[in-house]
């Protein structure tokens, strides 16, 4: 898919696809009840419990991060896994479509990972001739559309059933109806076919237990665990800082996980695989490759962007963002979308590319105020603006001046007050029965929605002392 | 009581009624009101701009102004979480500045925190026989934490039908300059906050924070709704007996 490289053209294009943004609308909505009725259901006292436990836990994981990997990969490899630590998203893509080379492999079925999505797995697998399949329905829709996921945890949310059942018909002999049932039945008897004869499986990680090398997959389809079992190679991909000491740690994120995400007190299947078959064993892989991709995640280590790699990637704070709800996830231009994108994607991917994203946000807390493991999202945002500002040098011109100019102005009362009289004077041609409706940029993109009031006869300091002078009377 | 008026800049150039209602109610409840000379604006726009050297300029100055007063009272939410949350961030690395903007902070608050929560009055002695629906803002809630108190001043009103509004968490879309700056998604976002108030058939939106209030009303009014927006303290200032002038 084609991504246009300026933000304000990919969201005006988000603004005029209305079936995107209702389907967004309606998502987001959804999970938005959902997640709200889960936590009415707890308790707000006991949630807020949860999400400081969640924090101590993920921060603890983090600040010992290199420990931990060592623990996981350890025991991946005593269990007979091979292990692959890759510093950019290269080099993890270079060592599976190796490990793909090796195999001769000509199909691969895929599960759950947005870091593959992050690294441009699929594309690579393709242009060496291997016929990649996504599994879940969600990536398969988009996969047959030839689009990116718009949704951390609902990747087709951008798209009706009228869409999704053209979709289905393009690779489907018979008319498929437009049903949600009959859409669901045929994707299931459509994949289930692809499973049988997998040379190589691939999957996401929502988890990685240090203590036992185990690797956890929360789903709610369970093709993700069919894939596990029945590969004969299997590649798991994780972002590096996915791990957790063990399996009383993982008890509390995954509670907290489902009802963030979708307001469920457990995904349907949460699957912890380790290692290979053993002798003994009827299911699992013959071999087991961990792959481990930093891609920019430990530049944030000892950072104040740290607490960022706390994040478990529930998206509710999509769901909250207005923004998102807005504009939907493509317009956000890299594989994560909303809040945690708009954070996510300057620091991994260079705030040249994405700085803008930092302005994508009316800073109003909603994110932060959701996210289960309390990564305050939007003060990374002002940090970001500010970085840009101050740290780069990248303001935009016309800002810099205007914010010099609003320092000096409003640092001293009278200029302050000058400032506002000459505007009070001069606004005239601009003003209607006491409004303003058109102007001059930076106002006219303003005025293109809604009025904005003139400016009165009279300010509050010029009415101050008149009240002040009755009083005294 | 004692206490010094932060009017903020956006009450001060374009709202100048709401600052006269925010007088006269507190003076009413028995507060004895000064407006130090030399304020501006808390600095807010440029802080949320990433602009934080030139956000300082103008943060010392308030805190000079303000120096002497024994509590702060600002109309406005978001200026108030400015104080609250921004000037620590601001004078981090500053031990002086940080310690004198702490003793700010430590005085300020938002116009209804000061009434319930430093006053202890839950009912201003206003009537007002309306309709009314109340926009909460997201700093005012979130940052500030103040969420209840404009609410039980609203309730406790003579005459008031108060309805409760839909979502009245979700942000109006002004964000500061993002209105300006993404103007579009903006819009897209009011036009959302505006469906909800229709929906409560009420004649008044109250609400905490005036540029949330400039933002909501100036989609009501090109969308030709006749439904008012008011301050809060507007409301509270209704059938409050005479000018307490
Ligand atoms: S930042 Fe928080 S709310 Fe957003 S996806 Fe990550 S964990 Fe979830």
């Amino acid at each position: 898919m084609h991504i246009e490289p300026s933000f304000r053209k990919r969201y005006h294009k988000a603004l005029s696809d209305t079936a995107m943004l209702k389907a967004v609308k309606n998502g987001t909505g959804r999970l938005r009840g959902q997640r709200a009725t889960a936590i009415e259901a707890v308790g707000a006292e006991r949630w807020m419990e949860f999400r400081n436990r969640a924090e101590a836990i993920r921060m603890h994981v983090i600040q010992h991060l290199d420990q931990y990997l060592e623990q996981l990969i350890d025991n991946v490899l005593k269990k007979g896994g091979h292990v692959c630590l890759a510093k950019t998203g290269e080099e993890a893509v270079q060592y599976i479509s190796e490990l793909a080379k090796k195999k001769n492999a000509k199909s691969i079925l895929k599960s759950k990972s947005m870091v593959s999505e992050e690294i441009h797995l699929n594309p690579a697998l393709e242009k060496q001739g291997c016929k990649v399949i996504e599994s879940d329905l969600g990536e398969w829709i988009i996969q047959l559309a030839g689009e990116t996921p718009s949704h951390i945890i609902a990747p087709a949310m951008h798209k009706n059933r009228f869409q999704v059942a053209d979709l289905f018909n393009a690779v489907s002999d018979e008319k498929i109806p437009t049903e949600i049932a009959d859409l669901c039945g045929f994707a299931r008897k459509y994949l289930r076919e692809k499973f049988l004869g997998i040379d190589i499986g691939i999957t996401g990680c929502n988890f990685a237990l240090a203590d036992s090398g185990a690797i956890t997959l929360c789903t709610n389809e369970g093709n993700a665990r069919i894939i596990s079992a029945l590969s004969p190679t299997l590649v798991t991909i994780m972002g590096m800082e996915r791990i957790l000491p063990g399996l009383e740690e993982l008890t509390v994120m995954l509670s907290l996980l489902a009802r963030s995400a979708t307001g469920q007190k457990l995904t349907v299947y949460n699957t912890l695989s380790t290692g290979v078959r053993k002798a003994e064993e009827l299911d699992g892989p013959q071999e087991f490759h961990l792959v481990i991709v930093d891609n920019g995640r430990s530049k944030q280590l000892g950072t104040k962007y740290e607490k960022i790699l706390n994040c478990i990637r529930c998206g509710s704070c999509l769901n909250a963002c207005p923004v998102y709800r807005n504009i939907g996830g493509h317009a956000y231009g890299w594989v994560y979308p909303g809040p945690i994108g708009a954070v996510l994607s300057p620091l991994y991917q260079g705030m040249d590319k994405y700085g803008e994203l930092a302005y994508a946000t009316t800073l109003c807390g909603a994110c932060t105020f959701a996210c289960p493991v309390k990564i305050p999202l939007h003060d990374m945002l002002y940090a970001l603006r500010n970085d840009k500002v101050e740290l780069e040098k990248k303001g935009e011109l016309a800002e810099d001046i205007a914010y010099k100019g609003w320092s000096a102005t409003f640092a001293s009362m009278s200029r302050y007050r000058f400032s506002i009289r000459m505007a009070r004077r001069f606004q005239f041609p601009l003003v209607k029965a006491e409004k303003i409706a058109f102007g001059p940029p930076p106002i006219s993109d303003w005025l293109k929605h809604r009025d904005m009031p003139a400016l009165p006869n009279k300010f509050f300091h010029e009415i101050w002392p008149e009240m002040n002078k009755d009083r005294k009377e | 009581m004692k206490a010094s008026l932060f009017v903020t800049c956006i009450a001060d150039m374009m709202y100048a009624d709401v600052g006269k209602s925010v007088v006269q109610v507190l003076r009413r409840n028995g507060v004895e009101l000064d407006f130090p000379e030399g304020q501006t604006c808390c600095g807010q726009p440029a802080f949320s701009s990433g602009y934080y050297k030139e956000t300082a300029i103008v943060a010392k100055k308030m805190i000079e102004v303000f120096e002497n007063s024994e509590k702060v009272v600002i109309p406005s939410g978001s200026c108030a979480a400015m104080i609250h949350h921004g000037y620590p961030i601001l004078f981090e690395n500053d031990p002086k500045w940080k310690k004198r903007a702490e003793e700010f902070v430590a005085k300020t608050y938002e116009f209804s925190q000061f009434i319930v929560d430093i006053l202890g009055i839950t009912d201003v002695g206003a009537t007002f026989s309306k309709k009314v629906t109340y926009h909460s803002s997201c700093h005012m809630s979130r940052i500030l934490g103040v969420e209840e108190q404009p609410k039980i001043l609203l309730k406790n009103v003579k005459g008031i039908d108060f309805i409760d509004l839909p979502f009245a968490y979700d942000c109006c879309g002004f964000g500061g300059t993002f209105s300006m700056k993404m103007a579009d998604i903006s819009a897209a976002i009011v036009e959302e906050k505006v469906d909800n108030i229709i929906s409560t058939g009420a004649e008044v939106l109250a609400g905490s924070d005036l540029t949330c209030l400039m933002n909501i009303g100036g989609r009501l009014s090109r969308r030709g709704v006749p439904i008012k927006v008011m301050h809060l303290a507007q409301v509270l200032d209704q059938g409050g007996g005479k000018n307490a002038y």
